[in-house]
């Protein structure tokens, strides 16, 4: 207590940081808690107002509970798969010398950037009813890719990048010279891997498995899009709230899959990240020496390089077939789809970019804030900060989507059908990447510098504009460019907030697709990819100006 | 040039809270003290002293947890860092990365929105003084340490504060460099006639800097004293231990003539002048404490010892020698011109009883 009292008097020293501050709890808790709230209202309560748990007895009757069990099991396995995948990666990138590094990186990094079902079009292209390998090719006639199998595999596809993120960047903090004094010591290489580099890295596997298990469970786009009939709790919720107008039921499941991502992150972010035995120092003593050995090499390189041909090869396949007539029955070229897509589809391009465009920029700036505030700042309430502005990379867009309905459909505040929701949706969708990859940055920047501008007189205002903004540009960037490819791409927590008045790309691409009109669905993702595309360079140049340099430029 | 200011603590603590929000540890325990107008006080102490807290609510960095700071006659108790007229050079520098070494300096005077003009002069006045001519344009990362550490000192000075704070500012720099720029400092400080209150553990840094030296020690002031009071009365154990090498050796006080004490220790009698406020009682128990320099080794003097470790380090030959029941260290200066002694060796110690220092025991 003592020490808030003291920073709490250095705070109300400050007017503006205090304003400041006020501001940004007030929209976490109107934004964040109070949707969350609402969601757990909604399951505890009968039409009459009064408390009942009846929602939570239907919530584990036999269909839903199916729901809930299929939804572990695929995280489970899609965990440990895309953990191993995104491990082989990480250490190619950090330990083994071989060409073409950067071109896996990019491939490796691919699938973050694309549309959540856009690996579940190519997949069924390739294994669909009409797939091109299974019924062109091959020519069986009963093969069937929807449902766990086919689950399994696009969400490895999709979600191994995130591993691959957590991996590489605890590998690459590792201290060769710890390598060097087990091998010194007269360890062999695979000594050295198994008693000094990887069980330094568990900690970090432990973590990835629960990310990617965490965006597995709370994936709606696929499971739609190629689930059959396995159905997942996300897709179950949707189900209770838009096809049965089931309210409390919805809210019962959303709370069951919200405890179950939070009680992941929770694990994650307390046990896990705390326990890491790597000192993150910014820097690696020196350069490691990396494997030639090609034992060693070339069953990783080939490991890589098959993965990369096919993660292109599934990209290549969603404009391709976007100029096919009908694939599978009729492949001959056509413009057919382009012609709906910029007629009947051009709001959609158009509501979707533009909202994107202002929910960025918006984020990326009151992401640097509150992690500045967090980071550098020491008052009442900044534990509260520090967990919810974060907490939504648990908490799946599903919950969210019902918690707006909830929380916005009624005064005191309503927001229902307009864009205002959409967009606020989007930022706080799409903040807490921005906020931790600045936090991390802010972290490893000696506070002294902040101090010294404060000693020669700034305010912090003053520092915040000149001295710490300036440093953590890339962060800046990176949350910006993060926010507008996570927005255009967004599905889980919008589809329950569009109106007559707005569409998105993302639900004209998910209703193509249940329709089997795969070649619009496939013009409407293409459209969509270049968009973001130009975007990411549009950005980069614009902030290149306020002088970023490229390098530092990471997406995360 | 500005007028320098006193600093006065009064009675200042802070305590933070310990670890896991478990607890509480008193950083800075009640501490008091007047620094006067351009006088160069350190504060020396080893880690975990309390001396950075206290150079840190000086600088406004931390809110003392009760006390009053004051600055010149103002209290700036509740002063945020930015209002107070204080300047402080960092241990890491802090040099803004994304500034040249002319922005870096002129910044604090754009921030006060001073004439472009006359930032120009003073800026370009500061990096003469310091020697930094020529470098303006350079970013920080491609100066090295002992420029980056001249930059920090010209952001500092050029704001011509009422005070200068220095958070052991030559910690990363190699020996030489160190001795070269705590000249420099001391050489600039004099020339502006400023307030400084500098932080270090580096007790030769401490001696060779300072009008006063303030031994810090789990948060309290243990002595303040010039460098020679600090080194020939040292008022503790721990002081006497912290500054410089010295024996210490248990006696009797056996008598008082005149000026001196008449000391029993090493199974002998010593008279040992008084010195300082330690007054002692017939029949008490004292501890003397010996610097190695006030020993010589050879064959005459009242001690007989045994050589156990004998050291040849250029400019001293260094010895330890049993007497008694104790091991005392012992440096004889100039060994070249002298005998050097063996282990093994009987040897006469002639201790210097004028400056054998005593102090009371806990």
């Amino acid at each position: 207590m003592i020490k808030n009292s003291a920073g709490f008097q250095k705070i109300l020293r400050d007017p503006m940081l205090l304003i400041t501050i006020i501001l940004v709890i007030i929209s976490l808790f109107v934004f964040i808690v109070l949707p969350l709230y609402e969601v757990m209202k909604q399951s505890l309560i009968d039409l009459n107002g009064n408390f009942t748990i009846k929602a939570y007895i239907s919530a584990f009757k036999s269909s839903n509970l199916q729901a809930i069990k299929n939804t572990l099991f695929l995280g489970t396995v899609v965990g440990i798969l895309a953990t191993i995948v995104g491990y082989i990666f990480a250490y190619a990138e950090t330990y083994i010398k071989m060409p073409g590094k950067k071109i896996f990186n990019l491939i490796a990094l691919l699938p973050m950037i694309s549309p959540p079902f856009a690996i579940s079009l190519s997949i069924i292209y390739l294994f669909g009813s009409r797939g091109l390998i299974t019924y062109s090719l091959l020519g069986i006639r009963d093969f069937n890719i929807y449902g766990l199998p086919g689950l399994i595999l696009v969400q490895t596809l999709s979600f191994f990048p995130m591993a691959y993120l957590v991996l590489s960047g605890v590998l690459r903090t590792i201290d060769p010279s710890m390598e060097e004094a087990s091998q010194n010591l007269g360890g062999s290489r695979w000594d050295t891997f198994s008693k000094v580099t990887f069980p330094l890295t568990k900690p970090a596997i432990a973590n990835s498995f629960l990310l990617v298990f965490i965006k597995s469970i709370a994936d709606f786009g696929n499971p739609t899009a190629i689930g059959g009939g396995f159905n997942t709790l996300a897709v179950q919720v949707y189900q209770q709230a838009i096809g049965n107008y089931n309210m409390a039921e919805a809210a019962a499941l959303s709370m069951i899959l919200v405890d179950i991502s939070l009680f992941l992150y929770i694990i994650s972010k307390y046990f896990l990240e705390g326990k890491s035995y790597v000192t993150v120092t910014g820097k690696t003593a020196k350069d490691r020496v990396l494997i030639a050995d090609k034992h060693i090499s070339l069953p990783i390189g080939f490991f890589c390089l098959f993965a990369s041909i096919i993660i292109v090869a599934l990209y290549a396949l969603i404009p391709l077939g976007s100029f096919v007539k009908l694939w599978g029955v009729n492949y001959s070229f056509t413009l057919d789809h382009y012609k709906y897509v910029f007629s009947i589809g051009k709001k959609a391009i158009m509501d979707t970019t533009i909202f994107s465009a202002v929910a960025a920029p918006i984020t990326g700036i009151i992401g640097m804030i509150i992690a500045y505030l967090i980071v550098r700042k020491r008052f009442i309430g900044r534990n509260f900060i520090d967990f919810t502005s974060v907490v939504g990379i648990a908490v799946p867009g599903t919950v969210i989507g019902i918690g707006y309905i909830l929380a916005f459909n009624s005064p005191p505040i309503v927001l229902t059908g307009t864009a205002a929701i959409i967009i606020i949706a989007f930022i706080a969708r799409t903040i807490p990447m921005g906020i931790k990859s600045a936090v991390n940055t802010l972290q490893q920047i000696d506070p002294s510098i902040e101090e010294a501008a404060q000693g020669l007189g700034a305010n912090s205002f003053k520092v915040f504009t000149t001295i710490t903004l300036p440093m953590i540009k890339p962060a800046f960037l990176g949350g910006l460019i993060y926010s507008f490819i996570k927005s255009m791409t967004s599905l889980s927590a919008v589809i329950f907030l569009i109106s007559a008045r707005f569409k998105l790309l993302t639900i004209m691409v998910l209703d193509q697709v249940e329709v089997g009109r795969y070649g619009t669905a496939s013009a409407f993702s293409t459209v969509l990819i270049i968009i973001v595309y130009i975007a990411i360079i549009v950005m980069t140049k614009a902030v290149g100006l306020l002088g970023v340099s490229k390098d530092n430029i990471k997406l995360t | 040039m500005k007028e320098s200011k006193n600093v006065i603590l009064r009675n200042v603590t802070k305590e933070f809270k310990g670890h896991n929000n478990e607890g509480i540890v008193r950083a800075v325990d009640n501490i008091s003290l007047t620094i006067n107008p351009g006088e160069f006080v350190t504060l020396l102490g080893p880690s975990g002293c309390g001396k950075t807290t206290t150079l840190r609510m000086i600088a406004g960095f931390e809110t003392p947890t009760s006390g009053d700071i004051i600055l010149g006659d103002e209290n700036i108790n509740n002063l945020p860092p930015n209002k107070r007229d204080i300047a402080m050079v960092f241990q890491s520098y802090a040099l803004f990365p994304h500034y040249n070494v002319y922005e870096n300096i002129a910044y604090g005077l754009r921030i006060h929105k001073m004439d472009p003009k006359l930032i120009d002069q003073k800026v370009s006045n500061i990096i003469d003084l310091v020697g930094l001519k020529g470098l303006e344009k350079r970013n920080p990362s491609q100066l090295s340490g002992g420029q980056q550490q001249r930059v920090a000192l010209a952001r500092a000075l050029v704001m011509e504060p009422g005070v200068l704070l220095f958070d052991e500012p030559l910690s990363n720099l190699d020996a030489k460099l160190r001795v070269y720029m705590r000249k420099e400092i001391r050489k600039i400080q004099k020339e502006l006639g400023l307030t400084s209150i500098y932080v270090t553990h580096d007790q030769a840094e401490a001696m060779s800097l300072s009008d006063r030296v303030i031994i810090m020690n789990k948060g309290k002031i243990e002595q303040i004293g010039t460098p020679q009071e600090i080194y020939q009365q040292p008022a503790t154990e721990f002081i006497a231990d912290f500054i410089g090498a010295a024996n210490f050796v248990d006696g009797i006080i056996k008598g008082i003539e005149g000026n001196y004490n008449i000391v029993e220790m090493l199974s002998n009698i010593v008279r040992v002048p008084i010195k300082g406020e330690n007054k002692f009682k017939v029949g008490e128990k004292v501890r003397a404490v010996i610097r190695p320099e006030a020993i010589n080794v050879g064959e005459e003097g009242k001690f007989s010892g045994r050589i156990t470790l004998s050291t040849f380090m250029g400019s001293t030959q260094e010895y330890y020698v049993d007497v008694d029941k104790y091991s005392l260290f012992v440096e004889v200066s100039n060994p070249s011109a002298r005998r050097i002694y063996e282990v093994g060796d009987n040897v006469k110690l002639d201790i210097q009883e004028e400056s054998i220092h005593l102090i009371k025991l806990s």
